[in-house]
C-alpha cells in the first residue's frame, strides 16, 4: 500500500522528499490535469477505491489527495 | 538495429507486474533514445480521444518488437483532417507507421427510430469515410496499424437493444465487420472491443476517466494493451511468429514418458481434471495447427520414447503433425536452432514454450530473437499464458495456411523419399510434381501477400510488396503478376511461387521473384522462367531483365540468374538480362498440369 506522497512522486517523477502538503497544481508546472487523470486511475488501484468525478477534480495538491483518499476510508 | 542499447528496456518491460508509471517512465527513456540515436521506425498517432498515454505505451509496445521508435500524436481530435489534409503536421512528420484510435463516442448519431436501411447506409457512409482515410495514407507509402471500435456499454433494454437495427451497439458492431472487410489486408487491426472485454467491459473505460481527461481508457490497463498492439505491429511490419515449438514432458502431458511410461502420464479424463486440461491443451494445438500456425517439439528426450507417447488413446496430437520434432539430450537453445534449420525459417518467427522456468531462462538468454512463453506448472492455464502473446493473430487464413500442416508432412515424406532414391533426377521425377504458372486471380491476394511479406530465402528484390499494391498492379496493363500453383504425388502445396514483371519498353523486367522454401531445389524455378518467357515472347517483348539485391538472408538467389542463364550486368547495363530471340525455354520436372 503506497503512501500518497510516493504515489504523487512517482505520477510527477520527482523524489518523495521533495514533496511538502502544500504542493499542487499552483507550485507544480509538471502537475497538469492530465497527470491528475493518471494520478486518479493509480489511486484506486492502489487503494481499491472508486473515486467521483468531483474527486478526480479535486486532485490539486498534495493535501487535497490525502483528504480524498482518507475519506474513502484509507492513508 | 541496435538491439544491445534496447536490451535493459526490454527487460524491464519483461517484468511481471508493470505499472503505467513504469511505462511512462521507459517511454521517457525511449525518446531520448530516438533523439539521440537513429529510430527505426516513425510512428504516427490521430484519434478522437487523448491520446498521450497510449502514444507512451505504443513506444514500449514497440521497443519490445525490437524497434526504436520516434513518435509524433496529431492534435485533439484532429483525425481526419490530420490524415486528409497533405499540409498536417502528421504528413509533415512523414511516418513509416500511423495508428488510428476513432472512438464509437465520436461518431455520428442517428435518430432513435432510424430503420434497418438507414442504419446500413451509415455503415456504408463510415466505411467510405475511413476508406478514403486509407488511401491518403497509403499514398504516402506509410503502414496503418487502426483500434476497431469498442462497443456501447449498454446496448439499449437488454436484448431488445441487439435486435434494433438502429442502435448504436448495432450499427457499431457492422461498422467493425464493415471495415474489417472493406480494409482486405491494407490495415493491421488492434482488437479494441475484445481488449476491453478481457479487461472487463464495464471497468474497462469508465465515464469519470472520459470526462476527466478524454481517456480511450482506464490507464490502469495500459500495461496489458502492449501485446494487442505488439500483434498488430508484426502483422503491419510483415513480422509474423510462424511455429509454435513445444516441449513435452509437463507440456503435452502430465509426467514424464521416459520414466512414468504410457500407463503413467496424465493425459485425458481417465487422468483427472489434470489430464482433462492437457488434452484440452493438445485440443487448443491442433485447432490452432488446422489454422496454419506449424508447431514443432523440442525436447529433452529419447525421440523413440517421446513418440511412444503419442500413441496414448486420448492423444490429440500425432507425430504427423509436427514439422520437426528435435528430440536429444542437448540444449534447448541447439534444439531450437535445429527445428528453425530443418523448417527453413529463421529464429524470429519462433514461439517456444516450456514449462520449466529454467529452460525459458536458458533460450531468453541464449536466443533473444525467440519468444519465450513459461507455461507454468497448472495445464489449466496453459491456453490463456501462450493466447496472451497474441502470437499468431494473423489478418487471414489463406487457402496455404489451411494446407500446411500436410504440406509439412508431405514434406517429410518426401525428404524420406529422397534419401530413399538413388540419384536427384531418379527422386524429382518421383514426385510427380504438376505446376500452374498464371496470372493472380483476386482471391490469391492474400496468399501473394503473405508470400511478399515472410520470404526471406528466395527472394530476389526483398520488396515487400503489400497487398494494397498487388492489387493495384493486378489492375494495371503494363504489370503482370503470376502465381505459381504446385502439387506432387504427396500433397497439394497450394499457391507456392509468385514472380513480378513489369514491361519497360522492348523489356519484361522482374520486379519481384519469391519461392516458398517448401519447393526448393525442385526446378521450379526453371518452370517459372519458362512460363515467364512464354509471356514475354506472347507480348513482343525482346528481353528479360531483373536484379538481385542482396540481404542476409537470400544468398540462395545470389547465383539465381547465372543458374538460369542470364547475361551478367556491365558497364553498358545494371540489368541481368536474357535476350529472349533464340533463346531455349528451360527444362523442369514438373509438367504443367492443374495444380
Amino acid at each position: 500500500m503506497s503512501d500518497v506522497t510516493t504515489l504523487i512522486a512517482a505520477v510527477l517523477k520527482v523524489q518523495p522528499a521533495q514533496l511538502s502538503d502544500d504542493d499542487g497544481m499552483e507550485t507544480m508546472p509538471q502537475w497538469d490535469s492530465l497527470k491528475t487523470v493518471l494520478l486518479a486511475s493509480m489511486i484506486e488501484v492502489s487503494y481499491g477505491i472508486t473515486l467521483s468525478s468531483e474527486d478526480i477534480e479535486r486532485l490539486t495538491s498534495v493535501r487535497a489527495v490525502r483528504e480524498i483518499v482518507a475519506r474513502h476510508g484509507h492513508g | 538495429m541496435g538491439t544491445a542499447e534496447l536490451a535493459p528496456l526490454r527487460e524491464r518491460l519483461a517484468a511481471p507486474a508493470l505499472a503505467p508509471a513504469d511505462l511512462f517512465a521507459c517511454a521517457e527513456e525511449i525518446a531520448a533514445l530516438a533523439a539521440s540515436g537513429n529510430p527505426s521506425v516513425r510512428v504516427g498517432l490521430a484519434g478522437d480521444l487523448t491520446l498521450d498515454f497510449l502514444q507512451r505505451a505504443i513506444a514500449c509496445a514497440l521497443v519490445q518488437e525490437g524497434e526504436l521508435p520516434v513518435l509524433h500524436a496529431a492534435p485533439f481530435g484532429s483525425l481526419r483532417q490530420a490524415c486528409l489534409d497533405p499540409g498536417s503536421s502528421l504528413h509533415a512528420f512523414d511516418p513509416d507507421l500511423v495508428v488510428l484510435v476513432p472512438d464509437a463516442r465520436s461518431l455520428p448519431l442517428l435518430p432513435d427510430e432510424a430503420g434497418a436501411d438507414q442504419a446500413q447506409a451509415w455503415v456504408r457512409s463510415r466505411s467510405e469515410e475511413f476508406e478514403a482515410i486509407w488511401s491518403a495514407l497509403l499514398r504516402t507509402g506509410a503502414r496503418i496499424v487502426q483500434h476497431l471500435f469498442v462497443l456501447p456499454e449498454h446496448p439499449g433494454r437488454g436484448v431488445a437493444g441487439r435486435r434494433l437495427a438502429g442502435s448504436a451497439w448495432r450499427r457499431v458492431t457492422a461498422l467493425n465487420q464493415a471495415l474489417v472487410e472493406a480494409a482486405a489486408g491494407r490495415v493491421a487491426w488492434v482488437e479494441a472491443d475484445r481488449f476491453a472485454d478481457a479487461m472487463g467491459r464495464a471497468a474497462f473505460a469508465p465515464a469519470r476517466f472520459h470526462h476527466a481527461g478524454r481517456l480511450p481508457f482506464d490507464p490502469r490497463f495500459l500495461p496489458a494493451y502492449l501485446p494487442w498492439f505488439r500483434a498488430a505491429w508484426r502483422i503491419a511490419a510483415a513480422r509474423a511468429k510462424k511455429v509454435l515449438v513445444l516441449d513435452l514432458d509437463d507440456t503435452l502431458w502430465g509426467g514424464v514418458i521416459g520414466d512414468d511410461g504410457l500407463a503413467g502420464i496424465a493425459l485425458g479424463p481417465d487422468h483427472g481434471p489434470r489430464g482433462e486440461a492437457f488434452a484440452g491443451w493438445q485440443l487448443h494445438l491442433r485447432e490452432l495447427a488446422a489454422q496454419g500456425v506449424t508447431l514443432a517439439v523440442c525436447s529433452k528426450n529419447d525421440p523413440a520414447v517421446a513418440a511412444s507417447a503419442f500413441e496414448h488413446p486420448a492423444s490429440v496430437l500425432k507425430p504427423g503433425d509436427f514439422a520437426a520434432f528435435v528430440c536429444s539430450w542437448n540444449d534447448k537453445a541447439s534444439g531450437l536452432c535445429q527445428v528453425a534449420g530443418q523448417i527453413g525459417v529463421g529464429l524470429d518467427t519462433l514461439v517456444f514454450a516450456d514449462d520449466n522456468p529454467a529452460e525459458c531462462a536458458l533460450v531468453r538468454q541464449l536466443l533473444p530473437e525467440v519468444e519465450v512463453v513459461e507455461l507454468g506448472a497448472d495445464p489449466a492455464q496453459f491456453i490463456a499464458r501462450l493466447e496472451a502473446g497474441h502470437w499468431f493473430d494473423a489478418d487471414a487464413v489463406t487457402p496455404a495456411d489451411l494446407q500446411r500442416a500436410a504440406s509439412y508432412a508431405a514434406r517429410a515424406q518426401a525428404r524420406a523419399a529422397e534419401t530413399a532414391a538413388p540419384d536427384l533426377e531418379s527422386y524429382l521425377r518421383g514426385l510427380a510434381m504438376h505446376g500452374r504458372l498464371a496470372p493472380a486471380r483476386p482471391e490469391d491476394l492474400p496468399r501473394l501477400a503473405q508470400l511478399e511479406a515472410r520470404t526471406n530465402q528466395f527472394n530476389l528484390t526483398t520488396r515487400r510488396t503489400s497487398q494494397a499494391q498487388l492489387a493495384a498492379w493486378l489492375q494495371d496493363g503494363s504489370c503482370t503478376v503470376l502465381a505459381l500453383h504446385l502439387r506432387d504425388r504427396f500433397a497439394d502445396h497450394g499457391l507456392v511461387g509468385a514472380l513480378v514483371a513489369v514491361r519497360e519498353g522492348e523489356a519484361l523486367r522482374i520486379e519481384s521473384w519469391v519461392l516458398s522454401c517448401r519447393v526448393f531445389s525442385r526446378t521450379a524455378e526453371q518452370f517459372m522462367l519458362a512460363g515467364l518467357m512464354r509471356l514475354a515472347r506472347e507480348q513482343g517483348a525482346s528481353e528479360l531483365r531483373g536484379e538481385y539485391i542482396a540481404t542476409p538472408r537470400n544468398s540462395v538467389v545470389a547465383d539465381l540468374f547465372a543458374r538460369l542463364g542470364f547475361a551478367a550486368p556491365c558497364e553498358t547495363s545494371p540489368w541481368w538480362r536474357m535476350p529472349l530471340d533464340g533463346a531455349a525455354e528451360p527444362a523442369s520436372f514438373i509438367a504443367p498440369g492443374d495444380a
